[in-house]
């Protein structure tokens, strides 16, 4: 076998993981992140650790560009566009805070995006990134991008896209992007009550799927890399679980913040 | 890569046109299992058929009743002898029909293009429960038709499937589905147009589990496959590198919206 492409690379070299203790100002948040996506290859316009980021160019072409913007001490606003320029989250800017008193803030970054889970009393997590579309080429007919809808909406700020279904993507012959929360792709069946493991207990993961939500025909785009989905019960915010990704191979993954769909929550690479 | 262990087993087809008595039916899928299939099943009872006893002990047996020229029925049970269902399939009298009879050492798939009416199916067999052991649960046999026993068209969807559920055999909706949060048909397709197929799994619920149905293993030589493909109609799928299998699309009797709602058996 081999380790699936959307799960390829290396600690530190393709993927990092960063946890800063006690973040008391969203300033933090963006040297923090800059550090970690530099690391990894993105650029830095600013040269200061302000961003904007790029992501490295992928093959085909695509890159993804973050754009952060200090509103207050605890919010801080997001702006993600891609590679043609279009704005991936569609809604001027989304929206995240940490806590006044300060907020454990954890940075899940790859080559081609990132998440970044304010751990609050009730978790922010916010993330970005280009779509892994193996085994097809990647970029034909085009690269696929998400970014979260949420946690806060840029009209008011208040915390209602938190789901892991709400991010936006752009539709077959799309001109802009839009979010339906059918875009993420579940496997469930329509039993009231599941628990995704086997008999004996070993848990289910799965990619995170994005795919077309609108469009009933039903178009795959892909699955985001360093990211799999496991079951809502087991899968606690912040609980961590080596799952085996080929053989003799192991990732730790760890839940973020984004809140329960049908029994399943999101936990991203962390080693 | 390698084969997946629920595209290993064994697998055998025929397909027999201008039926008008569902004794052919018997008759031919009598012969497949017993004398085609390898390893093949036994008949230790005249009409009822066990599969292969597996190294781990697993085996399903299958009694049929010509119920009359039209109406076969199927009766499946486990390897406990519990009956996991008693299913009908019928064929027109107006018309003879194409009979597919699908068997290997742990499924077996009646599919019957009826012409003038719905399509009719008999099915059933035993899970793969890889990467675990096979013997790691004893709910392993599934199965379904398309009508009760009282020609009824109930739990008859491509979703619903018996199985014993803690310790009381039922249908329900156990198939896992491939869709998103309010629209059914999607992820059926890449966005270049290639035929995205997926595994039929199921879920049940296990001994002692009153309420929480758990993942139970996947159906050998069966996948899902996008709608909008005929009864009937051939695939060939890539199912390792450099290694393809090809598969026959049964009918759906019940109209479905959801976008999986076809499977496809193999036969090559």
């Amino acid at each position: 076998m081999a380790v699936p492409t959307f799960l390829a690379g290396a600690l530190n070299t393709d993927f990092r993981y960063k946890s800063t203790a006690v973040v008391v100002d969203v300033n933090t948040i963006i040297s923090d992140l800059s550090g970690e996506l530099v690391a990894l290859g993105w650029t830095d316009a600013s040269g200061v650790g302000t961003g904007p980021w790029t992501s490295p160019a992928h093959a085909s072409g695509a890159f993804i560009v973050i754009t952060a913007t200090r509103i207050s001490a605890t919010r801080i606003a997001w702006i993600v566009k891609d590679h043609r320029g279009l704005l991936v989250n569609n809604d001027t800017d989304t929206r995240q805070d940490i806590e006044a008193v300060g907020s454990e803030v954890r940075y899940y970054a790859n080559k081609f995006g990132c998440w970044v889970d304010s751990a609050r009393v009730t978790p922010e997590c916010w993330g970005c990134g280009i779509i892994d579309n193996s085994p097809e080429t990647f970029g034909v007919p085009r690269s696929s991008y998400m970014a979260s809808k949420g946690p806060r909406r840029n009209s008011d700020g208040s915390l209602i896209n938190q789901a892991l279904n709400a991010f936006y993507y752009l539709e077959v012959d799309g001109t802009s992007y839009i979010s339906a929360n059918s875009a993420f792709g579940q496997r469930n069946p329509a039993i009231a009550t599941t628990v995704h493991s086997t008999f004996t207990g070993a848990l289910l993961f799965c990619p995170f799927d994005v795919q077309y939500g609108v469009t009933a025909l039903g178009f795959l785009q892909g699955r985001l890399f360093q990211t799999l989905t496991v079951d809502s019960t087991a899968g606690t915010f912040g609980a961590e679980f080596t799952v085996p990704i080929d053989t003799g191979v192991t990732g730790v993954f760890k839940v973020i913040g984004l809140t329960t769909i049908s029994t399943w929550r999101v936990c991203a690479r962390k080693s | 890569m390698a084969v997946p262990t629920f595209l290993g087993s064994s697998y055998y087809y025929i397909e027999i046109p201008g039926i008008s008595d569902v004794q052919t039916i018997i008759d031919e899928f009598d012969d497949q299992v017993m004398l085609h299939n390898v390893p093949a099943w036994t008949e230790a009872v005249p009409g009822t058929f066990a599969s292969p006893v597996d190294a781990d002990g697993r085996f399903f047996d299958v009694t049929f009743t010509r119920t009359s020229q039209y109406k076969l029925d199927l009766a499946l049970r486990d390897q406990l002898g519990n009956t996991i269902c008693t299913r009908r399939l019928t064929i027109p009298s107006t018309n003879k029909v194409t009979a597919r009879i699908f068997t290997g050492q742990y499924h077996y798939y009646i599919d019957v293009e009826n012409a003038s009416v719905a399509p009719g199916y008999l099915h059933g067999g035993i899970l793969d429960l890889s990467p675990e052991a096979q013997n790691a649960h004893t709910h392993f046999v599934y199965g379904n038709g398309s009508f009760t026993t009282a020609d009824a068209i109930t739990s008859a969807a491509w979703t619903n499937e018996f199985m014993m559920d803690n310790a009381t055999i039922g249908a329900t909706q156990r198939v896992v589905t491939w869709k998103g949060a309010s629209i059914v048909s999607i992820g059926n397709y890449t966005i270049n147009g290639a035929r995205v197929y997926r595994p039929k799994e199921l879920y049940c619920r296990p001994t002692g589990e009153t309420s929480t149905s758990k993942w139970a293993g996947r159906c050998y030589q069966q996948l899902l496959v996008p709608s909008g493909l005929a009864q009937g109609c051939k695939i060939v799928i890539p199912i390792d590198i450099g290694t393809t299998g090809t598969f026959v699309v049964c009918g759906a009797p019940v109209s479905d919206t959801d976008g999986y709602k076809l499977h496809a058996v193999r036969i090559a």
